[in-house]
Parts: structure tokens; C-alpha cells; sequence
């Protein structure tokens, strides 16, 4: 064949729209009936048809052994199926390193030199319109990614939106939440500061009831003393409603100390059952006034707590008194008292006339009373003093009724004393030691601003015999100190000008009194007032009201703790 | 709370089945109409006389479905049966929607759908899922998963299949209330306030060297590397010892899958379905030009491997929440291809599930676009969804 002949059918090859026209020229100038090209795919590793010429061969396992065998470069026959999958036809085929496979099929083909076909050269070119191919393809699907990802896109920023509009709305839900708790907060901070201010409030009213109070029992008491043995009806009945009135005063100055965190157990091991006959010591004359059966079954030994001994009484006591206040007369009372393991229980019944549900779980805060409570009177106080101080002592109180009319159930539940506690040494009462004095030749100095209370302690002393001078400030006292020379000063702290504290100071730094015996008397109990009085040299700390037997008993020796 | 119930019947009339089903779900779900109703049936039923019954009398607010090609539930597997869930909540909200003209254009279909859905306005559902059947003889669920998510600007988990026929590809339905649709896509849209878990895994693995699809013209491959198609499958049955009929080779096919590589690495997977006279080979889904692939492989270890790994991911998905039901799907290729051994795959399942219960079908290809499965459709694949409790 001529090298033109060669040359130009090469080009028409390497020519899409010429190359099927151009193959089958080459195929009858080289003397075969069909001419087949083949590239290499790489990716694949195979010799798969050029573009342009058939894409699926007849098939049959030789096409794939003469293509693998093919891979090696040089001269290839085989017999294949071609054109159609029943006609077998010699296959002679040339594979250059180039990557291409040139094969001519039936015939009789004349020897073949690569080169002067320029085959070198339409590998190039067929290999460049495959990858060209296939670029398109993938040119094709990028740009329907491309499409489907701008697509996307908007959706993502229609997304976007919606979720903007989803954030703004929570800023702005999120702003109005902070202000609205910024304003429970305000409102918490008020209602705590007026809860505060009744706090206080209520701790004022208490001081201030019993002042009065203290001239009024001091003048029963003198009323008593110049009265003998029989008192007039009326002055019975004024004695138990002052007594009943310190008792609602004392109750309202618990709470107080309980809800402002100011009161100080002073705990020490007791066994229950001296807690218990203390309470009902206490709660005795009211259960005898009902006329109630009382049930006590408390073992003597053995139910061991450490507990503040006047409190965990003061507990008990509010239980039994609650229990007579609403059993109706001539009912039935029972105090028992077990050991559950590590707890203490004890339990206080009465069969009255019980708890509504709706009641159970509120009764214990402070100022509720149930309809029961209407024709019954009191504040509401006594439960929640005992379910404040039992929390005080580590325990939990919980009252259990089957309703109204099904009588009523208070369990105490406290933690039992630790055994391997060292029980402590019972404290020894607080004394003068000093020799006791006795009254006749005693001088006592009463100083109170308010006169009325003075006056008439003045004259229940004098009454017992004692010597007694009386002034109402602390610049008085201390000019009637150096006239009168008293053994015992009784000294109310409230004064006005040189409070009680500072008075007892001055007196205390006085040479020519060493044997001075000072008495605070004031409406402040608690342990920081206490340790104030003490600290000034006082050697006893009475609260109002004063009974004037104890302060006698105080004054002769044989003193009754405050 | 959600509340479940799963129930099927082997009844063979269609009118009795919907009465039996009506009973059990009375039963296991009393206390009125549920708020959506799943129902997959087998093309040996009447379906229309089927739903109407189970619309009739039980009047679920919301009731989608598929032909299928294989029922399964909790306690049961089987074929020519027909089961469903009936879902009752207070925490989760349920829409079907229908899109339709499905072959012509899918978009529109997908808008259609997606316009039942409440999801998208602003509400207080934090989670958004749809339950998606398709007609398996519409093609390209690929595009229309693509077109859903467009439509519905990435907010949903799509899951389910294409509708099936026991395998004879000749005619798919989809379920909406008591209406049997060809050529349609339904949804059932779940928003809840707990995640919806969406999981899937395959054991398929690469079983050939690479080739490249040289002639192909949609669902049919025509030759690989030049190579007829069918030649390279019998080459291939060769090359590994396995027996290959060229006048049924329909179990060949179950066993060799063909994977299209992806640019993430991960296959596509295509099953073969039937051969032709020419020497190519009809697939269930399209095969591009140009596209290179395998031949893939598979064990009944690795199909129960694949579950059970579906099944974990699903239930990582609902981050601490209780499972309540699950709904499984795998395809009609994978129970024909595993037999009996297909009860291992749901008894993976169940082991992960607990003490929810589960309800599914073989499908003639499986629906999923969640997080971390960007590919919408899928053959031979397990796609599990647990719902919360």
C-alpha cells in the first residue's frame, strides 16, 4: 500500500465522521474484510473499543483471551467470533506500547509495519477523543452535580432563612424570658426582704408582748403572795390566760428564732423517756383539763438521742398539747416511743377528730390550721415549731389521718444517738459559786425603765424579805450602788441612756463592790444574748417574765436555770 | 408517648385478611381510630378491596402502603401475606401525602408530595422524618429522593422502598388511604420531638477486577470492557466455581450483584434481574455509560452483619430515647438469595431491637437519605427506622 494511501487513510481513522468509512477502506487495501481498534483503559487495565467503532463484540471467551493475551505489545492471532457471534473469523492483531490495538479480521491480511500506518499516531489522537469522551461524560455528570448542587444550595439557604426566622424568634422569646426572671427575681428579693421584715417584725412583737407581760406576772405573783392560799375566782382565771398568753408569745418568738436559722441546739445524749415525762410534765394540765386517758409506753432505757433535751420536750409537748386541743373530752391519748433500726419513733394518737387529706402534707406550715382549728384558736405555730426543730435534730415528722372524725397520728422519726459516742458529762446547773445568800439582810437593786415592772418586783422582794432599792437607768443604778451597796443587782438590759451590758460593765470594774451578784433580765433568750450577758459579768440571764420564785430560789442558792 | 401495634394475616382472601387485621388491631391497640396505619400487602391480594376494609373500619387519619415482594413482622416472615402498624401518639404528629405523574416528572411529584407535609411551616417538632413508597417500575428513585430533599431543603430523613412484586417487575402499587396508585410516589411524615433512627449497611463486597460499562441504554447493560454482559457474568461464574445457567440464571443473579464504584468510595449497588437474547443483562435500576464496576459478593454472615450493624446505628441514632417499633426493609433479592437464612437477618434485628417490635417487606429497592447516606435509593440493602417511644 502506498505511504500516501497509508498516511491519509490514518488521518480519516483518527477522524470521528470518517473513520468507519476509513476502516473498512483500510481493512480491503490490507486484505482483510474488517478492521477493529482498540485503546487501552488504564483505569480498568483493559483493551476496551476505540471510540467510533462497535462497543459490544459478539462475544464468546476468545475476544477475552485474545484481548488479554493482546496486552503484551507485538503481533497477536486468534479466531474469534465476528461479525456475528456464529461466524468464527482470524483475528490478526498488532499492539503497540503506545496503548493501542489494531486488529484486522477474515482475509488473507498482508504483513503489517505499524509505523507506516502512523499507528503511533492515532493511538495518540484515539486515546485523546477517548479521554475526550469521557471527559464529556464526566463534564455531562458534573454539571448535573453542579445543577443539582446549586439546587441545594437554595434549598440550604431557604433552610437558612426558616432557621433564621426560627433564632430571631428564640432571641427575642429568649430576652423575654431573661426579663421575666429578672422580674421573679426582683419579686423573690421582695418577697423575701418582706418576709424578712415580718421575721423581724414578728421577733419585735414577741419582745414587745412580754414586757408587759413581766409587771403583770410579777403582779399575780405579788397579788398571790399578799393573797394566801385562796385567790379570788377572777384572778385564777387571769393567771391561766397570761400563762396561756406566755405561752403564745414564747411560741410566736420560736418561730421567729426557727425561720430567720437563729436557734442553737444545745445537744447532749438524753434516753427519750426523760424527753418524754418532761413533755407530758408539760402538756399534763391541758390533757387533765379534757379530761383525756393519756397511754404512755415509752421504755425507761435504751431509746438513746442526742438532742437538745428542752427542745426535743418542747416537741413532744406541741404533739400531746395539739392531740388534747382537738380530741373532744374524755378522749383517748397514747405516747409510744420504739426503736426502728438506726431511728427513733415515736408516735402521738389521739382518737379526735383527725385530718383531712387535702390537710396532711400542708398541716406543718407555718400559720395553717385546718377547718378544725376555726372554734379552736391558737396561731398555727406549735406544728411547725415541731416540724422545725425535729428537721433541727436530723429527723422527720409526718401526720397520718383515715379523715375527719378518724382521730389523728403524729410520727416522729429521729436518728438514734450513735453508740460509740462518748456520752458527754450532764452539765452542772449554772450556780453563783459562792456561798448561798439568804434574804433577810440581803440588798437586792432592781434597775428596769419601765416602772410598773420595777415597782412590783421591787415589792415581791421586799415581801420575801429582802432589802430592796429600785431606780429605773443606768446612771441611777450606778449612784444608788454607792449609797445602797446591794448584794445583787438585778439589771434589765433594754435601758435607755447606758444599756444593761454596759452597766454591768461599770459595775464590774468598781473596787468596792467585789461581791456584787448581777441578774440580767431582758426578753432576749438566745444563745448570742446569753453569751453577751456573761461576757459583760453578769452570772445568771433570766427571760422575761420573771417568776419571782425562781429568782428567790436564784438569789438564796439553789438557781433554776433560765 | 407513642404507642404501637403490629399485626398480619395469612388469610387469602383480601376481605378477610382486612377483617382479621381490623381484629388484631383492635386488640393490641384499642381505644379508637389510630393515627396512622402502614399496610404492606402482597400483589396476590385485592388491594383496593383491602384498603377500603381497613379504611371502613378502623379510619386511621392517616393510611399509606406498597405492594410488596415479601412480608415480615415481629414473630413472622413469610410471603403472600399482608401486615401492618397502626401508630397512636402524643408526642409525634403523622401527614400522607401523595405526589403523582411520577415517570414524567418527578420534581413536580416531589413538590406535590411534600405540600401534605406540616413539618416545613414552623412548629414545635424538632425532628422530621418521611416513610417514602414509590412505584419500582417509575425508575429513577434516585432523582426523586434528590428532588424530595430539594423540596424539602435538607430538613428531612427520607426511608422506605420501592413497591414490589414478588419479583416479576411487571406491575408495583403504592397505597394512599383506600386508593391503589401506579406511577406515584407516597409519604407518611413523622415529626416528633424525639429523633427518628435511621440506619443501613450492606455485606456486599468487591468480587471482580474493575471494568467499564461500555454500552448500556438505561436499565440494561450491554457489555463491559466490550465485552457482552452476560459473557462477563458466565466468564465470572467461572472464574469462582459457581454454576451459571444462561437459560435461568435467575440464582446467579440473586448472588452477584454489580457495584458502581462512587466517588466516595462506596458502592451503588445494582441488581441483575433477568437476561436477554443479545447477550445484556436488564438490571432493577439504571446503569450508566461510562460507569465503572464490579462484581460484588455476599454471605449470609455479612447480610446479617449488615443488619445488625443498620439496626445499631438506628438505635445510636435516638439518642437515649426508648425504642417503641421498628420498620425494616430489604430487598426481594436478598430473601430469594438467602432463603431460609433470611429469618437470620430479622433475628438480628429483633436481638438488637429488645422488646420493640418490628414490621417490614422486601422491597424492590430501598429508600434512604438520612445523615451520613447521601445516596437516596439502594438494592439489596437493609434500611431499618426506629421510632421512640
Amino acid at each position: 500500500m502506498p505511504a500516501s494511501l497509508a498516511l491519509r487513510l490514518c488521518c480519516q481513522l483518527a477522524v470521528p465522521q470518517t473513520r468507519a468509512e476509513a476502516a473498512a477502506e483500510l481493512a480491503r487495501e490490507l486484505g482483510a474484510e474488517h478492521c477493529l481498534v482498540f485503546i487501552l483503559d488504564e483505569e480498568v487495565e483493559a483493551f476496551v473499543p476505540a471510540p467510533g467503532f462497535p462497543q459490544t463484540l459478539p462475544g464468546g471467551p476468545a475476544w477475552s483471551c485474545l484481548l488479554e493475551r493482546c496486552r503484551a505489545s507485538g503481533a497477536h492471532v486468534g479466531d474469534v467470533a465476528y461479525p456475528t457471534p456464529d461466524r468464527l473469523t482470524r483475528a490478526h492483531a498488532w499492539s503497540l506500547p503506545e496503548g493501542l490495538l489494531f486488529m484486522l479480521l477474515g482475509g488473507e491480511p498482508r504483513p503489517l509495519e505499524p509505523d507506516a500506518l502512523a499507528l503511533p499516531l492515532l493511538a495518540t489522537a484515539l486515546r485523546a477523543e477517548s479521554a475526550n469522551a469521557l471527559t464529556q461524560r464526566q463534564l455531562t455528570a458534573e454539571r448535573e452535580v453542579a445543577r443539582h448542587a446549586t439546587a441545594l444550595a437554595s434549598a440550604l439557604d431557604k433552610a437558612r432563612w426558616e432557621l433564621e426566622a426560627v433564632l430571631s424568634e428564640s432571641d427575642r422569646l429568649n430576652r423575654e424570658l431573661a426579663a421575666a426572671a429578672k422580674e421573679r427575681a426582683a419579686l423573690l428579693a421582695s418577697e423575701q426582704s418582706a418576709s424578712r421584715a415580718k421575721d423581724e417584725f414578728l421577733a419585735m412583737l414577741g419582745h414587745e408582748l412580754r414586757n408587759p407581760l413581766a409587771p403583770i406576772v410579777t403582779a399575780l405573783q405579788l397579788l398571790k403572795l399578799r393573797g394566801g392560799p385562796t385567790l379570788p375566782r377572777e384572778l385564777s382565771v387571769i393567771e391561766r390566760q397570761v400563762a396561756h398568753l406566755g405561752q403564745l408569745v414564747d411560741d410566736l418568738l420560736d418561730v421567729s428564732r426557727i425561720t430567720r436559722g437563729v436557734v442553737v441546739l444545745k445537744r447532749a445524749r438524753v434516753e427519750l423517756s426523760v424527753v418524754a415525762h418532761k413533755a407530758v410534765e408539760m402538756a399534763g394540765p391541758l390533757l387533765e383539763q379534757h379530761h383525756h386517758r393519756l397511754t404512755l409506753e415509752v421504755p425507761e432505757r435504751g431509746l438513746l438521742l442526742d438532742a437538745d433535751e428542752r427542745r426535743m420536750a418542747q416537741v413532744i409537748s406541741n404533739l400531746l398539747t395539739n392531740a388534747a386541743r382537738y380530741t373532744p373530752p374524755g378522749g383517748e391519748v397514747s405516747l409510744t416511743a420504739a426503736r426502728e433500726g438506726a431511728r427513733i419513733v415515736v408516735r402521738v394518737r389521739d382518737n379526735g377528730m383527725g385530718i383531712e387529706p387535702s390537710m396532711l402534707r400542708r398541716i406543718f406550715d407555718l400559720f395553717v390550721q385546718g377547718e378544725r382549728s376555726k372554734d379552736r384558736g391558737g396561731l398555727g405555730l406549735g406544728l411547725c415549731i415541731v416540724s422545725n426543730l425535729v428537721t433541727l435534730h436530723g429527723g422527720f415528722v409526718e401526720a397520718r389521718s383515715a379523715g375527719l372524725g378518724m382521730g389523728s397520728e403524729f410520727v416522729v422519726d429521729l436518728p438514734a444517738a450513735q453508740l460509740h459516742v462518748v456520752e458527754e458529762p450532764a452539765q452542772a446547773s449554772p450556780g453563783w459559786g459562792r456561798p448561798p445568800l439568804r434574804a433577810k439582810g440581803t440588798r437586792v437593786l432592781v434597775v428596769d425603765d419601765n416602772e410598773d415592772a420595777a415597782e412590783l418586783l421591787t415589792e415581791a422582794l421586799r415581801l420575801h424579805g429582802y432589802e430592796v432599792a429600785c431606780c429605773n437607768d443606768g446612771p441611777g443604778a450606778l449612784e444608788a450602788v454607792g449609797r445602797f451597796a446591794p448584794d445583787v443587782a438585778i439589771l434589765d438590759i433594754g435601758l435607755p441612756v447606758m444599756d444593761g451590758v454596759e452597766l454591768a460593765r461599770r459595775l464590774r470594774g468598781r473596787e468596792d463592790l467585789p461581791r456584787l451578784r448581777l441578774i440580767a433580765a431582758t426578753g432576749y433568750g438566745q444563745e448570742a444574748d446569753r453569751a453577751l450577758t456573761r461576757d459583760a459579768g453578769f452570772e445568771h440571764h433570766l427571760v422575761k417574765p420573771i417568776r419571782v420564785a425562781s429568782l428567790v430560789e436564784l438569789i438564796e442558792g439553789a438557781p433554776e436555770a433560765a | 408517648m407513642t404507642e404501637s401495634a403490629v399485626v398480619h394475616s395469612n388469610a387469602l382472601g383480601s376481605a378477610e385478611a382486612a377483617r382479621e387485621l381490623c381484629e388484631r388491631l383492635e386488640d393490641a391497640l384499642p381505644g379508637g381510630a389510630p393515627d396512622a396505619l402502614v399496610v404492606f400487602a402482597s400483589p396476590s391480594y385485592e388491594h383496593p378491596v383491602l384498603l377500603r376494609a381497613l379504611q371502613d373500619a378502623l379510619s386511621p387519619r392517616a393510611l399509606i402502603g406498597a405492594s410488596s415482594a415479601g412480608e415480615f413482622a415481629s414473630g413472622m416472615r413469610g410471603s403472600g401475606r399482608v401486615c401492618a402498624l397502626a401508630l397512636r401518639s402524643s408526642a409525634m404528629a403523622f401527614h400522607a401525602g401523595l405526589g403523582r405523574g411520577l415517570a414524567a416528572n418527578r420534581a413536580g411529584a416531589a413538590r406535590e408530595l411534600v405540600s401534605s407535609f406540616r413539618g416545613l411551616s414552623q412548629g414545635p417538632y424538632a425532628h422530621r422524618t418521611a416513610l417514602l413508597f414509590t412505584d419500582a417500575l417509575s425508575g429513577e428513585t434516585d432523582d426523586l429522593v434528590s428532588q424530595l430533599t430539594l423540596a424539602t431543603s435538607g430538613g428531612y430523613q427520607f426511608f422506605g422502598g420501592a413497591a414490589g412484586d414478588d419479583a416479576r417487575f411487571q406491575k408495583t402499587s403504592v397505597f394512599f388511604g383506600s386508593e391503589v396508585l401506579t406511577d406515584a410516589v407516597v409519604g407518611l411524615e413523622m415529626l416528633s420531638h424525639a429523633p427518628v433512627g435511621v440506619g443501613v449497611g450492606h455485606g456486599w463486597g468487591v468480587a471482580s477486577r474493575l471494568m467499564r460499562v461500555t454500552a448500556a441504554e438505561g436499565r440494561r447493560l450491554i457489555s463491559l470492557n466490550g465485552l457482552p454482559a452476560l459473557q462477563v457474568f458466565e466468564q465470572h461464574a467461572d472464574e469462582t466455581g459457581q454454576r451459571f445457567v444462561l437459560t435461568g440464571p435467575d440464582r446467579f443473579f440473586l448472588h452477584n450483584l454489580l457495584g458502581i464504584e462512587t466517588a466516595t468510595g462506596h458502592y451503588l449497588l445494582r441488581v441483575p434481574l433477568a437476561a436477554k437474547p443479545d447477550g445484556s443483562i436488564l438490571f432493577a435500576s439504571e446503569v450508566p455509560v461510562g460507569s465503572k464496576v464490579h462484581l460484588m459478593r455476599t454471605t449470609v454472615d455479612a447480610a446479617v452483619e449488615a443488619t445488625t450493624w443498620a439496626t445499631r446505628q438506628a438505635l445510636e441514632a435516638l439518642r437515649g430515647h426508648p425504642a417503641q417499633v421498628a420498620l425494616f426493609f430489604d430487598c426481594v433479592a436478598s430473601r430469594l438469595r438467602m432463603g431460609e437464612a433470611f429469618g437470620q437477618e430479622l433475628g438480628a434485628l429483633a436481638a438488637q431491637l429488645g422488646t420493640a417490635e418490628y414490621v417490614g417487606c422486601n422491597t424492590h429497592g430501598q429508600i434512604v437519605r438520612a445523615p451520613g447516606q447521601f445516596n437516596g435509593f439502594h438494592n439489596c440493602t437493609a434500611v431499618v427506622c426506629v421510632l421512640p417511644g
